[in-house]
């Protein structure tokens, strides 16, 4: 009783004794690494494959079903030891020494393939693990942590399966669990690196021609590039995955909030800039397509570099780079329309207040209590600005009103608010401005401001803004309150505001110290 | 200097050209090439004959299609593109004037 292996060799199914397979598995292992160019070696990988198959299935009946090692041995006498294949390697291309050489750092590296044997969706992930030794459930685990960030880790997955081509021939198996990368293994090709240079210093030492030394320059050049892609394809890899990672962040609103206090996604600015639907769309689309492209094209450039593929992609690349063409030309159309709405004219909406004071006591100017953006603080002359748009479902909340305060020309204090808002014609701007909401009160000698103004949510963005004028008669005392520092607007200058008194005197506001 | 890889090198180049001779007659799949080959002793075993095929189709010698098989995988037969036949006319030249010129030497 011996123990059998099922395999599957072109497509057909195969019952192996264990020995007859290592035999099998060593015989294409050892053919495989005499083919030196990858498309090359695929393609008659798969046609001996498919001999093979031929010839194990002429040895089968139904008195026989398994393959044993004679059948192998039969096999490799009508195909011929793997010496025999090279005989047909391009011998007069390379001298023998170079040849030894490829053929030793072919058997040492390791390929990166998709295994779809062990796979449970595309097998990306036992792809990597058997590159890097591990147990698939571990990059399945990280995958799952990234795919929780906003489901980026579903759209790395997808560029990875395109980037990663598949493990077709039992080669190519081989290949994917070939010779273990470690530390020391990566050390071993530097020294190799650092050995090829010395010897090419001393080859140019002796042979100085112009030629040779050309010649030998764009070796030693090709080397290096061919170790330091490597490192900057971990680096391409790692930029393409943070990308993709903040990318999905950007444009997940829900997520968003959850890391930062920013509750603004892209989607809602375009909503708030853009004019209409169509509009949205296209710049929402077209800006997912431009960064997306690119961070993409890093991803798989960078895994392209990092695990040694040959780049097959010209026509996706092509695809891509017009797309993403077409992206920018559709952000600068709706950018351009856009812009155009903001800068064409302006529309002022102005309402005066005269109020009633006792003009012997001091007016206090305060913050009013309804804050929407509490976590604006000013410390040391710096304004951290936690929010400056806030989205609700009726209306939007912005944090820019001015202040200014002025001597009055008359004997009476006056607030002034000024309503401004840009648009392709003045109509349409001041129909903007009216829209803005802004709110205070007055009660004897105290004013509240809000640090804050609103537009009602479906209106568009075009450059809304709130002045106040505040205007103090001769003679008369001010004072800003403990909190005015969140009053954005009031912290212009390099005053400190806080508690603070000021009085008109001649026609000039003088701070009086107290 | 060994002299198989000078054997090799002599065969190679010819056998080539006896592949081309043997497609220009009709087209063939791999395992019919080679029996022709054996009958002639220019070629022992059928693994020496995969990688010439497929560099031979990849530079634009020959192309093949697809027939289903009853006795295992899909087989690919082979035959000469317009730009093989004008490849192999070439050789068969060559071979005539090096047969002449190698008789003519070792005579």
């Amino acid at each position: 009783m011996k123990k059998t292996i099922t395999v599957h060799i072109a497509n057909f199914i195969f019952n192996i004794e264990e020995e007859a397979y290592k035999e099998l598995q060593d015989y294409l292992k050892k053919i495989s690494v005499q083919f030196s160019i990858k498309e090359e070696r695929d393609e008659i990988m798969f046609d001996i494959e498919a001999r093979i198959a031929e010839l194990f299935r002429e040895r089968l009946s139904n008195q026989k079903e398994v393959i044993v090692e004679l059948d192998i041995l039969e096999m490799i006498s009508i195909m011929g030891s793997p010496e025999e294949y090279i005989v047909e390697e391009d011998l007069n291309a390379e001298t023998n020494e170079e040849e030894t050489e490829r053929s030793k750092t072919r058997k040492n590296t390791r390929q990166i393939y998709r295994d779809d044997e062990h796979a449970i969706l595309g097998g990306v992930c036992s792809g990597l693990a058997a590159y890097f030794g591990i147990d698939p459930i571990v990059i399945r685990v990280l995958f799952i942590i990234v795919t929780l960030m906003g489901g980026s880790g579903i759209l790395i997955y997808l560029i990875l399966y395109f980037a990663i081509p598949e493990a077709k021939t039992i080669a190519d198996k081989l290949k994917m669990k070939g010779e273990k990368i470690d530390v020391s293994s990566i050390k071993g090709q530097f020294n190799k690196v650092k050995n090829e240079i010395n010897d090419e210093v001393h080859k140019r030492k002796i042979k100085t021609t112009f030629n040779r030394l050309v010649s030998n320059f764009v070796i030693l050049f090709k080397r290096f590039i061919k170790v330091f892609s490597k490192f900057i394809g971990f680096a391409f890899l790692i930029a393409g995955i943070l990308g993709i990672v903040s990318l999905v962040v950007i444009f997940n609103k829900d997520f968003l909030s959850l890391l930062t206090e920013q509750s603004i996604s892209i989607s809602d600015l375009l909503g708030l800039l853009f004019e209409s639907d169509t509009h949205i769309f296209i710049a929402f689309y077209s800006l997912i397509a431009v960064l997306l492209i690119p961070i993409s094209y890093l991803l798989v450039k960078g895994i392209q570099l990092l695990f040694g593929i040959k780049n097959k992609f010209t026509s996706v690349k092509v695809i891509f780079l017009t797309l993403w063409i077409i992206g920018v030309c559709m952000l600068f159309v709706v950018g351009v329309y856009m812009v155009r709405n903001l800068e064409e004219t302006s529309g002022d909406i102005i309402q005066i207040e005269y109020l009633a004071v006792n003009k012997l006591e001091p007016l206090t100017i305060k913050l009013k209590n309804n804050s929407i953006f509490s976590g604006m603080i000013r410390t040391n002359d710096e304004v951290i600005l936690n929010e400056m748009v806030k989205l609700t479902d009726s209306v939007t909340y912005f944090a820019f009103p001015r202040l200014v305060v002025e001597p009055s020309e008359v004997d009476s204090v006056s607030i002034e608010v000024i309503k401004r808002a840009r648009g392709r014609k003045e109509s349409e701007a001041i129909k903007s401005a009216e829209g803005i909401t802004y709110d205070y009160s007055a009660l004897k000698n105290e004013i509240e401001l809000s640090n804050s103004f609103s537009i009602l949510e479906s209106t568009k963005f075009r450059g809304q803004n709130v002045k106040i004028i505040i205007k103090i008669p001769e003679g008369m005392k001010l004072n800003f309150s403990s909190d005015i520092e969140k009053l954005i607007s009031a912290v212009r200058g390099n005053h400190d505001l806080n508690n603070t008194t000021w009085m008109n005197k001649e026609g000039r506001m003088i701070n009086i110290e107290e | 200097m060994k002299v198989e890889n000078t054997k090799a090198q002599m065969r190679k180049g010819i056998l080539e050209y006896c592949i081309l001779s043997i497609l220009s007659k009709r087209e063939a799949y791999p395992s019919d090439i080679i029996a022709e080959l054996k009958e002639a002793k220019l070629l022992v075993v059928e693994g020496t004959l995969y990688p010439l095929l497929t560099r031979l189709k990849n530079a634009g010698i020959l192309a093949y299609r697809w027939e289903e098989s009853s006795a295992g995988p899909p087989r690919k037969y082979y035959s000469l593109t317009s730009e093989g036949e004008l490849f192999c006319q070439e050789l068969a030249k060559t071979w005539q004037e090096l047969y002449q010129s190698v008789n003519k030497v070792t005579k």
